[in-house]
């Protein structure tokens, strides 16, 4: 039994103290797939007190450890999505004296499909989202599209086409369901076992997403509608659905919330009701063109003289929506949000290919009842919904990217920390859980810049059980140290800063830091 | 390993040298003396730098002791500079414990605490033992004092 001892007073009195040699996993690391087991290694043998691991989403789970060797202690993980992972832990030494720090860790692909600043949410929850809302989209551009197609254009539209326009409206409608329940993970970075919870739907239908659903409900219902009703009834029915299109596209997404609004919006609302028009009109002219009859060329006809009116909108409308989102054209490269414009530019491009090959060298052809120039037409046509599906697909993935307007404009905390011989600038960017950077400036007393020797930056959130995590700050050449913090929760932490002045001095001192939950859509 | 603590309190004025366990710390020895006295103070390494050798020792010696000599040591180079104390050169393992020792004579301030920071450089890093409680963080435990010898009042 060792005694420590305290001498009044406050003369300081040497403690013994073990310290962290090492872990598995190493701190600020990133892993490709979970670990199963964790280990800490320490300078001598010691006790552990509390074992905690804290993901992304605040959740903290207690571990125990057993002992390989001396001074090595070993936790089973449990089964951790991916993101950040704190792991909390607090010892003691032979002497009774305590030590206790954090391991940050990621698993997973840090920033795959999204901008870095959002908290990471499970693989499943992106890809459902991403599934759900690609059959939701092409729900309402076939079917809504569709509906108005075999009212307005086509002339004695066939019961196949019929059946297919209600099928994709019927599609869109009940994957509204999934996509809703996956957006709710997404916001919250929840597991799948939180769909059970009323809160995660509630939450996932405030505000714009919510708005999105309920459009889209009415201009699915309205398709529906109209291709039971007849004469104008179902014509009107049919072009309220349409529109339902732009107004859906428009209620939500990154395009329709940016400045200036007044331009956004509408060329939203353009780019999706003139798309609906033309995506709409494929499957349906596909089936018309098997029968080989004067109804069929009719249609064809009506339809080439409506297109450009289509086709001309829907590419202004894109043209503007990118110009905006991206701001300059160094983003298309260096910019997720960029790289996916350019996938689905290529898509466009393709497809206009092929629809000008379908106007300028099948239609005429066609129309005049030329068989093989049909049989072409329809293959042309199989292949640009293909493309539509793909481009719809691909537009898809801006849900996951930041446009590159957004990223201009990142947001930070900053604060001001005063030590008894030294003040420092701290700056959190973007005080978002997640990634952040901590800069900080550092001044003597009478705001001086003050040449530090090494600096220690020290973030702990005790409120959330999550012990001091250091990190060695670099100095960039503009004299501003700069470290990286995963932080997994939004709010309230202590940053500390250990600067040391010279070989024998060192500065130590704390401020309140805050991360905020960032504002999402 | 079962380990208790046990935590007791002195008070002021009662001097003793403290025959304690093997500290992890670099501390000195004795924690007490008379001001004004002539005091030889060890410096204690019981280990390196999270397991690596110990290669060289730097005090700092408070402004106030003006008056002060480091004892040489074998395989070890001794330097002075003003205000500064240092053992280089040598190796001293991990597992192994060493005493370096300073002669000086101690100012006549009683009451007052001397702090000697002390930098120990090992083969593979370094270990500073500087820290200094600050009147804004009281009673606070710190990871790395400095070691600190206090002043205690002149026999009559």
């Amino acid at each position: 039994m060792l005694a420590v001892v305290f001498a009044a007073a406050g003369a300081s009195v040497a403690f013994a103290h073990a310290s962290l040699l090492s872990s598995d996993p190493a701190d600020d690391t990133v892993l490709r797939t979970a670990p199963q087991k964790l280990t800490l290694t320490f300078s001598e043998p010691v006790d552990p007190q509390v074992l905690r691991l804290i993901d992304n989403s605040g959740a903290a789970t207690d571990l125990s450890a057993n002992r390989a060797g001396d001074s090595t202690l070993v936790m089973k993980s449990p089964s951790l999505v991916p993101g950040v992972h704190v792991l909390s832990w607090r010892v003691v030494s032979s002497d009774g004296h305590p030590i206790a720090g954090s391991i940050v860790f990621f698993v997973g692909h840090r920033e795959a499909m999204r901008g870095g600043d959002m908290a990471a949410t499970s693989v499943v929850a992106v890809r459902g989202l991403w599934i759900s809302r690609l059959v939701v989209y092409l729900g309402l551009l076939g079917g809504c599209g569709g509906a108005f197609f075999i009212r307005w254009i086509g002339v004695g539209a066939c019961l196949t086409a019929r059946r297919i326009v209600h099928a994709a409206s019927i599609g869109g409608l009940v994957f509204l369901l999934p996509a809703t329940g996956f957006q709710g993970l997404d916001l919250f970075g929840e597991s799948a076992a939180a769909l059970i919870q009323p809160g995660l739907w509630t939450a996932a239908l405030a505000g714009s997403f919510g708005g999105f659903v309920v459009c889209a409900v009415l201009a699915l219902l309205a398709a529906i509608a109209a291709l039971r009703l007849s004469g104008t009834a179902g014509r009107m029915v049919a072009l309220l659905a349409l529109l339902g299109v732009g107004v859906a596209f428009a209620a939500t997404g990154h395009a329709a919330s940016a400045n200036p609004r007044w331009l956004m919006i509408p060329a939203v609302f353009i780019h999706g009701t003139a798309l609906a028009f033309w995506i709409g009109a494929l499957a349906p002219l596909g089936m018309a063109l098997n029968r080989p009859t004067a109804d069929s060329a009719a249609t064809l006809k009506r339809f080439s003289r409506w297109i450009p009116w289509s086709l001309a909108p829907v590419l202004v409308a894109g043209l503007v929506l990118a110009t905006v989102q991206l701001g300059s054209v160094d983003a298309l490269a260096t910019s997720d949000y960029g790289q996916v414009f350019l996938a689905k530019l290529i898509g466009v491009a393709l497809l206009l290919l092929l629809a000008a090959l379908n106007r300028y060298r099948f239609t005429d052809r066609a129309e005049h009842g030329e068989g093989t120039a049909r049989q072409w037409l329809r293959r042309a046509i199989a292949a640009e919904l293909l493309l539509v599906v793909l481009i719809v697909g691909v537009s898809g993935l801006w849900r996951f990217t930041v446009p590159p307007r957004l990223s201009a404009t990142e947001e930070s905390f900053f604060t001001h920390l005063h030590a008894e011989k030294a003040m420092a600038d701290i700056t959190i960017r973007p005080a978002h859980p997640g990634s952040n950077t901590v800069a900080v400036s550092l001044q003597t007393a009478d705001e001086r810049p003050l040449d530090a020797k090494e600096l220690e930056i020290v973030l702990s959130n005790p409120d959330a059980g999550i012990e001091p995590i250091r990190r060695t700050a670099k100095r960039g050449t503009d004299g501003l140290w700069q470290a990286r913090f995963d932080l997994p929760v939004a709010g309230r932490w202590t940053a500390g800063l250990d600067i040391l002045i010279s070989d024998f001095e060192q500065v130590s001192a704390e401020v309140p830091v805050l991360v905020n939950s960032p504002t999402r859509r | 390993m079962q380990s208790k603590y046990f935590k007791a309190l002195f008070a002021m004025g009662i001097g003793a040298t403290l025959a304690g366990p093997a500290f992890a710390h670099v501390t000195l020895a004795p924690k007490e003396a008379q001001a004004g006295s002539d005091a030889e103070i060890a410096f204690n390494v019981p280990h390196g730098c999270d397991g690596s050798a110990t290669t060289a020792l730097r005090i700092k010696v408070p402004d106030s002791v003006t008056t002060f000599k480091p004892q040489p040591k074998a395989g070890w180079t001794v330097d002075v500079k003003p205000g500064e104390v240092g053992w280089s050169g040598g190796r001293l393992p991990d597992k192994v414990t060493e005493a370096f020792r300073l002669q000086a004579v101690l100012p006549a301030n009683s009451g007052a605490t001397l702090y000697f920071p002390v930098v120990q450089e090992c083969e593979k890093g370094v270990h500073r033992w500087i820290e200094i409680p600050q009147s804004t963080q009281p009673s606070e435990r710190l990871r790395d004092p400095a070691p600190a010898l206090k002043l205690t009042p002149k026999a009559p």
